[in-house]
């Protein structure tokens, strides 16, 4: 963000310069037709400061310049972007400037070799958080001049035309007095200067890039160290290889730069009194660089060490802990780790903890050396405690204390952890029986509804029956009383019949 | 068979380990067997806490016999003699218990001075004998134990309650058929009282 905007900024700074001719009074038009890189350099460190105190307007349009993302800029990985939020407050951003800067290396070399190193030396100073010139963006950026934008909007135009053509403007207006000779023994002796140069970008950026791994990783060893307040894992390795891994990072980081360091004062300034400036100015700008690149390193440096006290705090208080629990005499009947509800998960990695603890502190006190010793010496103990059986040779009283506490830790270990096992096993056990109680519920259940069917059905046979059973006594009523019926008309008609028979 | 042979109860001096008290159980071995077996588990049971640092435990497996030994920060330390099947936390479980109600009885300047027999702990015989069954004298194992039956009756519970569904699948459909024919029969029924009478 930063970046843009100081691009933004410098592009303003064109459009003031070409139209309002914002030049400070010591550059005269000679110098700057001879030293238009430097000029330019100075220009923008002299207007740029001049800019940044400026009116707020010109702020404003900065700002809005600089909401035009570039795609380039976009596309970058969010590593290198991430650090680059994080030292907002720092000034260095070389990052993907360099970048774009080597970009700009590639795809205008063929086009316009003047411009290259235009765009080697004024890419630095966005550093120096002053104003650039238009070369830094040859290649990659594009860019919008209109001023609607708002922060959010990344849209990109390709504005590389505009751009050329105010550089040929631009270099048209400052070269207008030029003495061809000087310009010609300038750019004699630039190429040197700017090989320098482009390999003491080179440079930087390889060390800033490192320096955002490291501090990547410092944060990832921050995190795992802050963890580790609550428990012990066996993986306290990572945290030693991973603080070894980062002091060698530093330590090579250091070396790089003062090797930067060296480099840039090689850049001796030459005798040409003409470019003495632009040197001076070169050089200024290797410093300063330099020297944002050390406040960097040093506040890693400064980070690491924190969190390095920060464990050994952590470890510390654990061992304290693990003393507690874990040592001198067993008292009651059940371990301290069965009823306390012991801070670690299981006994056993408290005596491997502790066994680690012990190694630690009586060889070596502080954790800041000898983490490879250490390392060994981890492995060594986990070895010797982790044979665990219950039957184990006499002691016969060796002179090493220190193995004596780990075959304590391991014996009683044995018997605290068998009752471990066998609590765990009954606590599994009860948790099944809770489990096949809730089953024969669930099949009680379905069960029930069986049951429910059932009746169910019975009360409907129930009902059938007693129906017909009624309807069989009504018949039977029925039945019955028309026979007598019958039977008297019956008898009846027989004795009629038998009347008339006889008469 | 777990058999719990003998514990003791020893006063681990600075060179030496001293019986405080000591009980056997040698009903399997011969009569004349008795004595010598009793002389060789005190010394064993003397070596071994001589050997054994304070604050350990150790089981030392020692031709048919197991040797679980504890000795305390205190210098007061148990030893119980089993057979190798008596469970290793059961015996330390024991010899804790022992050791915890011993140093309540007896004071502890007795222990480096007194002889056996002036010892006031006579409990020891008993401990032994309860602890000669060990589930019931622990309670982790007789839990474990309990837990367990009642697992194998839950089993049989599932069981049995499956095989009541099975029968009641049965009832409803015996059920079902008899509730259809009464149905049938209540319809014959009514039909042979609607229709005309009888003639």
């Amino acid at each position: 963000m930063t970046a843009r905007r100081r691009r933004a900024g410098s592009e303003s700074y064109l459009d003031d310069t070409t139209t309002t001719t914002i030049v400070p009074g010591v550059i005269t038009t000679t110098t700057t037709s001879t030293l238009t890189p430097a000029s330019q350099l100075t220009q923008s460190v002299g207007v740029g400061s001049v800019q940044w105190s400026s009116s707020p307007s010109d702020h404003q349009a900065y700002y809005k310049k600089t909401d035009r993302a570039t795609p380039d800029q976009t596309t970058l990985p969010i590593q290198q972007q991430h650090p680059q939020h994080h030292w907002s407050s720092h000034t260095t951003t070389t990052l993907p400037l360099q970048q774009h800067h080597w970009s700009s290396h590639t795809t205008t070399t063929t086009q316009q070799p003047y411009y290259n190193p235009q765009g080697a030396t004024n890419t630095p100073l966005q550093p120096s958080a002053t104003s650039y010139t238009p070369t830094d963006w040859c290649g990659g950026l594009t860019y919008n001049p209109s001023t609607s934008l708002d922060d959010g909007d990344m849209a990109s135009r390709d504005r590389t035309q505009e751009y050329a053509r105010i550089v040929r403007s631009q270099q048209g207006s400052y070269t207008n007095g030029t003495l061809p000779q000087q310009q010609q023994q300038q750019q004699g002796k630039r190429p040197r200067d700017l090989r320098q140069y482009k390999d003491f970008m080179q440079r930087s950026k390889l060390i800033g890039r490192n320096i955002s791994s490291t501090y990547a990783k410092l944060e990832k060893l921050t995190h795992l160290a802050k963890k580790r307040s609550l428990f012990d894992d066996s993986s306290d390795r990572e945290i030693q290889e991973l603080t070894g891994i980062i002091r060698h990072d530093l330590t090579s980081l250091t070396k790089q730069l003062g090797d930067l360091r060296n480099r840039s004062r090689v850049v001796a300034p030459n005798s040409n009194s003409n470019i003495n400036n632009n040197i001076a100015h070169l050089q200024k700008h290797s410093s300063n660089l330099v020297g944002s690149l050390q406040t960097k390193v040093a506040f890693i440096t400064q980070k690491f060490k924190d969190i390095l006290e920060v464990r050994t705090e952590n470890l510390k208080k654990q061992a304290e802990r693990r003393e507690q629990f874990t040592g001198g005499v067993v008292s009651g009947e059940l371990p301290p780790g069965a009823v306390a509800g012991h801070h670690q998960g299981s006994v056993l990695l408290a005596a491997e903890a502790a066994a680690e603890s012990y190694a630690m502190m009586s060889p070596s006190n502080h954790n800041n050396q000898n983490t490879h010793q250490q390392q060994q010496q981890q492995q060594q103990n986990q070895h010797e405690s982790g044979g665990k059986g219950g039957e184990v040779a006499i002691n016969l009283g060796n002179g090493n204390a220190y193995q004596q506490q780990l075959q304590l830790m391991e014996e009683q270990d044995t018997y605290l952890q068998s009752r471990a096992d066998t609590m765990k096993t009954i606590e599994s056990t009860i948790v099944e029986l809770g489990q096949m109680f809730t089953q024969l519920a669930t099949m009680v259940k379905e069960q029930e509804e069986l049951v429910q069917s059932i009746g169910a059905n019975v009360e409907d046979a129930e009902l059938n029956v007693e129906g017909a059973h009624s309807e069989l006594l009504k018949y039977f009523k029925s039945v019955s009383s028309n026979r007598m019926l019958m039977i008297k008309i019956l008898k009846q008609l027989v004795l009629l019949y038998l009347e008339r028979i006889v008469f | 068979m777990v058999k719990l042979f003998a514990a003791c109860v020893l006063h681990k001096g600075p060179d030496n380990a001293k019986i405080l008290k000591a009980a056997y159980d040698l009903q399997q071995f011969g009569f004349f067997q008795r004595g010598s077996v009793q002389e060789f588990m005190a010394f064993t049971s003397k070596i071994i806490t001589e050997r054994s640092n304070e604050c350990s435990r150790q089981s030392v497996k020692e031709q048919d016999y197991m040797c679980h030994v504890y000795v305390r920060s205190d210098n007061l330390a148990g030893v119980a003699i089993t057979d190798h099947e008596y469970p290793y936390r059961v015996a330390h479980n024991m010899l804790n218990q022992v050791l915890d109600d011993f140093a309540a009885k007896v004071p502890s300047h007795f222990w480096p001075v007194t002889e056996e027999s002036a010892i006031p702990y006579t409990e020891l015989p008993n401990t032994l004998a309860k602890w000669q069954n060990p589930r019931e004298a622990d309670s982790l194992t007789r839990v474990q134990e309990e837990v367990e039956e009642t697992k194998i009756i839950l089993h049989k519970t599932i069981n049995a309650v499956l095989e009541r569904g099975e029968k009641l699948d049965d009832l409803v459909s015996k059920s079902e058929n008899l509730s259809l024919q009464s149905k049938t029969f209540y319809k014959t029924a009514r039909k042979t009282n609607s229709c005309c009478s009888f003639g």
